[in-house]
């Protein structure tokens, strides 16, 4: 059976903005009961527009997704991959130009029925901006046949979206620890030439997108991270994005702060 | 009097070159101290100073017509509603305008004008195009919303209310901080939501 694959139109953007083109794209032709499985929001973003990272800096919105699955399906987070600093008018912003692939894991029920489709409905709401911006949104849907084992299928712009994520497991240690007016991130890793590396904060509550300040330590390096003015309290943990510009690396960081 | 007014004009200067030395680390308006005075137009071209307002609770409001986010509260009828229930009670509302000349959101003084009374403003419009006021506050939205005593503190800085959605249907259920912010400082209260992230359009200063 044919996978569909929709693209949608965006709903109330004004007539002036550009729709980006659209579309899911699962990284399987079949799935099975409780084997989790990848789908990909992928957009391509017209020329001198932009959207969120889950931490948009001084405005914008993060782009969201907003799943409707078979019954005790269960959807994950989006893996953010590495954002772009955009200066926009003074304001520095985290988002997204160009080709955009924004990946979910989607665990089906342990007791889906072989033999029928899933239905995966996806409503994605993001916020398309250049000098002006625009809030959009489209409906996608997307058809996979439940089978006794999961059928990879073969998508170039998937895996390669997938081998840019940002790694999940660190190299080396790390720790975080509040400071004045930031939170001081400690990278134990005297390997690493750190040439222009830098963190893109993922929480929006505590963080800008404020450059942070590099420092040599003992055993690595450290990052200062400044607090956004709005922040009340630190949070509990930093999280967010750690890039090595020079060797093309990103890290995915979610450690515990310390006061 | 010559002399003293050069020398008012220099600390005002040197004010605003310290403060927006300052922004680049954290804004100059912080809440729970003085709100930054200034000295501004507004659309009509009459001088709109902070000083002027002490003994009355003011709120600047940043606005942009070509946003939606700004577009939520104002074909809702929300944001001229808080203004008339507002200004009726004293407090002064001024609508400030910092989109550059030549980017979306700017409109000359005088269809600022027309607008607002299209759209059934309460406000006193600040034509801002220059930034100087949008920069000394550090707004970097639209709406961006800030609360001053009548001591002349800042009470509340941040969003206009809790729904981060261009959905003017969330109104509704939102709670809105700027009306708790006055309501709670009209009472001799203290604002319980001093501070908030504000959501909508960015603002693109110019040079």
């Amino acid at each position: 059976m044919l996978l569909a694959l929709l693209a949608f139109s965006a709903a109330h953007q004004t007539p002036t903005a550009p729709i980006p083109a659209t579309e899911l794209v699962a990284g399987v032709k079949a799935c099975a009961p409780g084997k989790p499985f990848t789908v990909a929001l992928h957009m391509k973003l017209p020329a001198g527009w932009h959207n969120y990272y889950a931490n948009p800096g001084e405005s914008g919105v993060p782009t969201t997704i907003a799943w409707t699955l078979p019954a005790g399906y269960v959807a994950g987070p989006i893996e953010w991959p590495l954002p772009k600093r955009i200066v926009l008018g003074g304001a520095p912003m985290y988002g997204y130009e160009g080709d955009l692939w924004l990946l979910s894991v989607i665990t089906p029920s342990r007791t889906a029925k072989r033999g029928t489709d899933a239905v995966i409905k996806a409503k994605a709401d993001w916020l398309l901006c250049a000098a002006e911006c625009v809030p959009q949104s489209a409906l996608l849907e997307l058809k996979i046949p439940v089978g006794d084992r999961a059928v990879a299928r073969a998508s170039a712009g998937l895996a390669t979206a997938r081998k840019r994520l940002p790694q999940h497991s660190l190299p080396w240690s790390v720790s975080a620890v509040v400071a004045k007016e930031a939170i001081r991130l400690t990278v134990q890793d005297r390997v690493t030439h750190p040439v222009g590396v830098t963190f893109f904060p993922a929480d929006p509550d505590s963080f800008t997108a404020d450059t942070p300040i590099f420092a040599a330590a003992k055993h690595g390096f450290q990052l200062v991270v400044p607090l956004s003015r709005y922040s009340t309290k630190p949070p509990r943990r930093l999280t967010g994005i750690l890039s090595f510009p020079a060797t093309g690396k990103s890290y995915w960081v979610d450690t515990p702060v310390a006061s | 009097m010559k002399k003293l007014s050069l020398f008012f004009g220099a600390t005002v200067l040197a004010t605003a070159a310290l403060t927006l030395a300052a922004r680049a680390h954290h804004s100059s308006a912080a809440v729970g101290l003085p709100a930054p005075s200034f000295d501004a137009k507004d659309t009509h071209g009459n001088t709109v100073r902070l000083s002027d307002y002490k003994g009355k609770f003011v709120v600047l409001e940043w606005a942009n017509f070509d946003c939606p986010y700004v577009q939520k509260h104002y074909n809702s009828h929300n944001m001229q509603s808080l203004q008339k229930k507002y200004t009726s009670k004293g407090v002064v509302w001024l609508t400030v305008f910092s989109s550059p000349s030549g980017m979306p959101g700017y409109f000359p003084p005088e269809k600022l004008n027309a607008m607002a009374k299209a759209k059934g403003m309460y406000s006193k419009l600040v034509a801002d195009a220059n930034g100087t006021l949008g920069r000394l506050y550090g707004a970097t939205n639209t709406p961006d919303m800030y609360v001053i005593d009548p001591k002349g503190k800042l009470i509340y800085s941040g969003a206009i209310d809790n729904n981060r959605t261009p959905d003017p249907a969330a109104i509704k259920t939102s709670k809105n901080y700027v009306a708790a912010a006055l309501d709670e400082g009209m009472a001799g209260k203290p604002v319980v939501t001093k501070a908030s992230r504000p959501y909508g359009c960015g603002i693109h200063y110019g040079n």
